[in-house]
């Protein structure tokens, strides 16, 4: 399915919480991601149909979902979607099975409900606690319940909004992998919005990062790693290390410690090493600027040390920005 | 779809508007507008009549003691059940409320019936009160004895909170005990202290039954009872009624600015994440002793003596004579459960308005809830607010305005003068309670339970009949309860819209007390009160049930 959003925004009085936005999803697990208050959130929520955007034009594929101009704002629950919620929205006062089957009621018969809820709950491994409230499962396994909720309604495409942010790291890793599985094997889309770089770049075909209601950025998680739009983006996504001019910037592992082929060497003193349990993440200062680069092993505070960096490697953020 | 979308709203403002704002507009258009031209005489004519600015300086006295004495009371209050090994007795709580609950009349009747000439305390302690307890300081202790459960409510909770890791920290960077609570536990405490005030001193203000029975007799008038003169006796004078009503409505007005600016300014987030630390103080005998008793001393004045009054004098023989056991009878009971009796009339007249009102009132209360949420967007706001109207206007004030209005020549029919009437009344003065009883179950649900609906449920029925109700039920059960039990025993308006030769409950003790049988009027009060503390308890376990499956 081909999402379109046509200068899609949202004023709340006369705050913009989403700037105009022009933008189409056509990859099958796309992440937005941005900082807290960044408009994230209220996007999904209008792809959701759960906020109003206060103008624009949202397509799935050639089906008009919502139109300012055309007075078009398809229900949610027509919009054959599913969500999952960062407090999982589960109903407390039916059973495991009685939540999923609940998106069911009215389109399906009760034994079919059935079946298609013993399926869901056996994909998100929770078959066993289908008589059980979710006030007595763990935070883990109440968001598999609305995982399973999701895929029971089987959506062209399901909106996940910080759906991890709730579960401890453990737990949160564990899920990147189940989500990804279970989307795939229902060939559904998947939009998932979170604040946390690392799992948007696991997780995502593709990245939308998002600023201040804007979007500064689209494409594949390499593609925002390694040419960032923006200062912005590049000290959002990943860790960097500017050059003098601050216009142009390196990535911690394009620093080495011996000359390599094509390398221009600059000199530094440590400041500190910290250990990151694979590696450390050594911070040096080198013409005024404080850099970061890793190492099997510390290094002595105030040591002198040459730095070595590849030009190919540099990344000017200039020439996009204008 | 302009339409559509705006349906809701419009349907449950027109109603609000026919309840609450129409009856409020109708007063002020009396007041001001005399044959379609702009007029200020009737109130002007008002201001300057001096038995007003005795009422006014009488009301606003009234206001500050009993502000004084209820802190008096519910201060220490506060503290021991905070501070002491009372911090674990949570029914406490639920036994406070009860004179809370008690329809101040029937407590001040309680009162009278004591402390009167020949009254229980003479027959007790076979001599007179060393005091004269028919005073202005008489009033404001009843008055106060109904309303310290409030203050003392308010205090804790804010105590509670403040309870925690904020008290870790001030015992790791602060000093002296003493001192740190000046300085730390005060300074949280009083804007919640202010707000309680004033909301003890409107509540004052609005105060028609201890007025109406003790007041009269000191001759102490306040606003209530003046306006309740204006309106019933002869001669009537509706102008100086209205104009009495805007008064007090603007004082409340201003009162409620204030404490919502203050509310504003100093309310802190004083939430700290851990709750209070779990262990048990360990209290000295002395301070054991100590609040227990004064405990005991504060619910036998404020539930002993007026409970033992009224069961007392309900179950006299010959009044006048000493309570012994050969003066004892259960006739009156018999009498009010004598089908076609006056009395057995009377409560059902009660029981029947208050289940329609309270029945008509949860709907649109829960209604009004669903619609409102988190009153984010200005409808919902206006909604929220106009709905909570009768929460900070004096009953008497809607009553007043509901008289005018359905009695207005241009309305093409009127309920003025059926059953409806006082039903209507009912709605319009406790509607608050069904709509907060319903926003409170709804807030303790995750706000995302609404996107759930929105985005898994076929139809808006299905969100109605499969998630609020089971979810909601027992809120809205327990709105329900409380608007009957105060729908059944409300005084004021029953008192000035019944229908001609219509009684009900209240009115029934009101004129038994002032002129007729005071037993029998009594055995009406006992009635009520048990029917009170019932549904207290019933509302109570409906809560804690509710809390305890989410």
């Amino acid at each position: 399915m081909i999402i379109r959003l046509k200068d899609i925004e949202k004023k709340y009085d006369n705050v913009q919480a989403v700037k105009p936005i022009d933008v189409t999803i056509e990859d099958t697990f796309v992440t937005i991601l941005g900082q807290s208050g960044c408009g994230k959130t209220t996007l999904l929520k209008m792809l959701a149909g759960l906020t109003e955007p206060t103008s624009g034009e949202i397509l799935f594929d050639d089906q008009t979902i919502f139109s300012k101009s055309q007075k078009i704002n398809v229900k949610p629950n027509k919009r054959e979607i599913a969500m999952v919620f960062q407090d999982f929205g589960l109903w407390p006062h039916m059973t495991v099975f009685e939540n999923v089957a609940f998106g069911l009621r009215g389109k399906l018969s009760k034994t079919e409900r059935a079946d298609v809820v013993r399926d869901a709950l056996l994909k998100v491994k929770l078959e066993a606690k289908a008589s059980m409230k979710p006030g007595e499962l763990s935070g883990g396994q109440q968001q598999r319940v609305a995982l399973a909720r999701a895929i029971a309604v089987n959506p062209n495409l399901i909106l996940f909004d910080e759906a991890l942010s709730a579960l401890d790291a453990i737990l949160r890793e564990q899920m990147r992998e189940e989500i990804l599985t279970i989307v795939q094997s229902i060939g559904s889309q998947a939009i998932f919005v979170t604040h946390d770089q690392t799992e948007a770049m696991a997780m995502s075909d593709s990245m939308i990062v998002m600023d201040t209601g804007d979007v500064v950025q689209t494409g594949s998680p390499e593609e925002i790693y390694y040419s960032p739009a923006n200062p912005f983006v590049a000290n959002f996504i990943g860790k960097t290390n500017w050059i003098e001019d601050n216009e142009r910037m390196i990535r911690p592992e394009n620093v080495h410690l011996y000359p390599q082929k094509n390398t221009t060497c600059r000199s530094g003193v440590i400041k500190k090493s910290m250990y990151a349990g694979d590696r450390y993440v050594i911070f040096a200062e080198t013409n005024g600027q404080l850099w970061k680069f890793y190492d099997n092993h510390p290094h002595q505070q105030g040591t002198n040390i040459k730095l070595y960096v590849q030009e190919n490697n540099i990344h000017s953020l200039t020439k996009q920005e204008a | 779809m302009i339409v559509r979308r705006h349906a809701p709203f419009t349907a449950l403002f027109i109603i609000l508007t026919i309840l609450a704002i129409a009856p409020l507009l109708a007063v002020l258009g009396y007041t001001f507008f005399e044959n379609g031209t702009l007029s200020f005489e009737s109130l002007l004519s008002v201001l300057q009549n001096n038995s007003i600015v005795e009422t006014m300086q009488n009301s606003l006295l009234l206001g500050l003691y009993v502000i004084a004495f209820t802190t008096c009371i519910a201060l220490p209050l506060a503290i021991i059940r905070t501070k002491t090994f009372l911090v674990k007795s949570e029914w406490l709580d639920i036994v406070f409320i009860i004179p809370f609950m008690t329809p101040p009349y029937i407590g001040s009747m309680g009162w009278i019936l004591f402390m009167q000439h020949n009254g229980y305390y003479e027959q007790l302690f076979s001599a007179e009160a060393p005091f004269s307890f028919f005073s202005v300081a008489g009033m404001v202790f009843i008055m106060s004895m109904h309303l310290y459960p409030f203050l003392y409510l308010m205090l804790k909770n804010a105590l509670m909170r403040i309870d925690g890791s904020f008290q870790d920290a001030t015992l790791i960077y602060g000093g002296n005990p003493v001192l740190n609570w000046i300085r730390v536990i005060l300074p949280l405490l009083i804007s919640s202290y202010i707000m309680a005030a004033l909301l003890v001193f409107i509540k004052t203000l609005a105060e028609f039954g201890t007025p109406v029975t003790f007041g009269k007799r000191i001759g102490y008038d306040v606003f209530t009872t003046e306006i309740h003169a204006y309106l019933s006796r002869w001669p009537i004078n509706i102008s100086a009624a209205t104009s009495l009503s805007l008064v007090l409505l603007t004082v409340c007005m201003v009162i409620w600015y204030i404490q919502n600016i203050i509310s504003h300014k100093y309310t802190y987030g004083i939430h700290s994440g851990k709750s209070a630390s779990s262990s048990q103080p360990k209290d000295s005998l002395s301070i054991r002793i100590f609040s227990t008793g004064y405990v005991l001393i504060i619910l036998g004045l404020s539930i002993g003596v007026p409970y033992f009054s009224i069961i007392a004098t309900s179950l006299l023989k010959v009044r006048g004579e000493p309570l012994s056991f050969n003066n004892l009878t259960i006739s009156h009971y018999e009498e009010l459960f004598t089908i076609g009796s006056s009395s057995f009339t009377a409560l059902m007249n009660s029981i029947n308005f208050a289940f329609v009102a309270s029945t008509i009132a949860v709907l649109i209360g829960f209604c009004i809830a669903l619609y409102v949420r988190d009153a984010k967007r200005k409808p919902q706001q206006l909604l929220d607010f106009t709905s909570l109207l009768s929460n900070i206007i004096p009953g008497i004030i809607f009553v007043v305005g509901l008289i005018l209005f359905w009695n207005a020549a241009w309305l093409p029919t009127t309920v003025y003068n059926t059953n409806w009437m006082p039903i209507l009344t009912y709605i319009v003065l406790f509607l608050p309670y069904s709509v907060q009883y319903t926003k409170s179950a709804l807030s303790q649900l995750h706000p995302s339970i609404h996107h759930s609906n929105a985005v898994f449920a076929q139809n808006n029925r299905m969100i109605l009949l499969k998630v609020w109700l089971p979810l909601l039920g027992q809120g809205i059960l327990a709105g329900w309860m409380m608007t009957f039990i105060i729908s059944m025993r409300e005084l004021v308006g029953s008192l000035l819209i019944l229908p001609p030769s219509v009684e009900t409950s209240a009115t029934f003790i009101y004129s038994q007390f002032e002129q007729g049988d005071v037993s029998k009027g009594m055995a009406m009060a006992v009635i009520t009160v048990l029917l009170t503390v019932l549904c207290i308890f019933l509302i109570e376990l409906l809560q804690r049930k509710a809390l305890h499956t989410q």
